[in-house]
């Protein structure tokens, strides 16, 4: 008798430390994968990054920020000076009404 | 006594000039809105089309004119519109969910000081640079490994939408794994499980709002996305063989078209419920997002 339940006691550990084992190995495995792609992530940005940085200096030349028809000058102003007309007339509306959901009291307003 | 009613006459002016701005962007809002309405129900009105026909015919022959007569099934549009979503979503899931899960759980200061700028610098990417390097450096790409004809296809779109909406799951969905209470964690890894065990079966499930409402988020911007998706898709009227054949979307075809359709005319008109169904989806992922976030207020 005794025999039998060591038996199954051998065969219990035996499983149990299977499953250890395959739990240990998922981990390992999904942790590499994430850390793949943790890094394709990187790759992908520096990549990117030095695509548009190489790229943009290699032709680049002083006169190309002039302000005539060769240069970009003009639109890069014009860009500069949207963004500000935009801020002129959304900074007081948004920061009014950020106020009022935030702070006043209406009835029929969350 | 005087000083005081002069405060009290300040709050109150204060507080209605707040109102006001408050109530201003409310009314802008609902004016976009009905606005789009407005003009975008005219072809079921003015030109007698049928929803029917609008959502699934794929004959798109609308007339450049007040007559009217002509077919406005923008079944491709759509089809393309949802198609090129989907895949990029596809795409960009589990490369999202992935860095979220790494940045948030395997390195936490790693992810915090590396990977969570680098979200943020894709983000702040203007989506014309995403859509020049698509068409300068993917289109070519695709057209040589496949060998097909132009290389502006429904995956090229798929890719360069996958690319734009992965920072806004990538970084919703950390925030949400991050706000997962510390001491799930500390149970499970006290009851023995491997790392892998607690994200797949405590941590995701718990923070599966979260990366729901990012996922829909970056569907809905996906869905916007009008100038890269039109400089890679080939803008071609027709279904898409498969995925390496061009097609249209929604966006695109407004954006390309808008400026050239008389004003008030059929084909100007279609292009105005176009607009309205892209307006309506939006609707729809806000709704589902607030949907979702009170059902996870419900939860916990």
């Amino acid at each position: 008798m005794p025999n039998k339940d060591n038996q199954v006691l051998q065969d219990t550990t035996k499983a149990i430390n299977a499953t250890i084992l395959r739990a240990k190995l998922l981990d390992t495995i999904m942790t590499s994968v994430f850390y793949v792609v943790a890094l394709f992530f990187l790759v992908l940005l520096i990549v990117f990054a030095t695509y548009i940085i190489v790229k943009g200096f290699m032709d680049f030349d002083i006169s190309m920020m002039a302000f005539d028809h060769r240069g970009i000058g003009n639109q890069l102003f014009n860009t500069v000076y949207l963004v500000i007309l935009a801020l002129l007339i959304s900074v007081p509306l948004g920061l009014l009404s950020g106020t009022q959901t935030s702070q006043v009291k209406i009835p029929c307003t969350p | 006594m005087q000083d005081n009613s002069r405060v009290i006459r300040q709050d109150i002016s204060w507080k209605i000039i707040i109102s006001l701005g408050g109530f201003f962007m409310i009314a802008l809002t609902f004016a976009l809105g009905f606005f789009l309405f407005y003009r975008g129900i005219e072809t079921f009105t003015t030109y007698d089309h049928s929803v029917f026909e609008f959502l699934f015919s794929s004959t798109w022959a609308p007339t450049d004119s007040h007559d009217g007569g002509g077919k406005v099934g923008a079944a491709i549009f759509i089809f393309g519109s949802i198609s090129t979503c989907l895949l990029a979503l596809l795409i960009s899931l589990p490369f999202s969910i992935g860095a979220a899960i790494f940045m948030t759980e395997i390195s936490p200061g790693f992810g915090r000081k590396i990977i969570q700028p680098i979200v943020e610098i894709f983000v702040g990417i203007p989506s014309v640079v995403y859509g020049w390097l698509g068409l300068t450096v993917l289109v070519p790409v695709i057209k040589d490994v496949f060998d097909t004809q132009y290389g502006f296809s429904v995956l090229a779109a798929s890719l360069v939408l996958a690319i734009m909406i992965f920072p806004t799951i990538t970084s919703v969905s950390a925030d949400a794994i991050r706000s997962v209470p510390k001491n799930f964690r500390q149970a499970a890894f006290g009851l023995g499980s491997t790392r892998w065990q607690v994200i797949y079966k405590i941590v995701l499930p718990a923070a599966k709002n979260g990366i729901l409402t990012g996922v829909i988020l970056g569907l809905a911007r996906a869905f916007g996305e009008a100038l890269a998706v039109a400089m890679v898709i080939g803008k071609t009227k027709v279904f898409p063989v498969s995925i390496l054949s061009p097609t249209t979307n929604l966006t695109s075809a407004i954006a390309a078209d808008m400026g050239g359709a008389m004003d008030g005319g059929e084909y100007n008109i279609a292009l105005w419920t176009m607009a309205l169904l892209l307006f309506f989806i939006s609707l729809g992922c806000i709704f589902l997002i607030h949907y979702i976030s009170e059902r996870d207020g419900e939860n916990i």
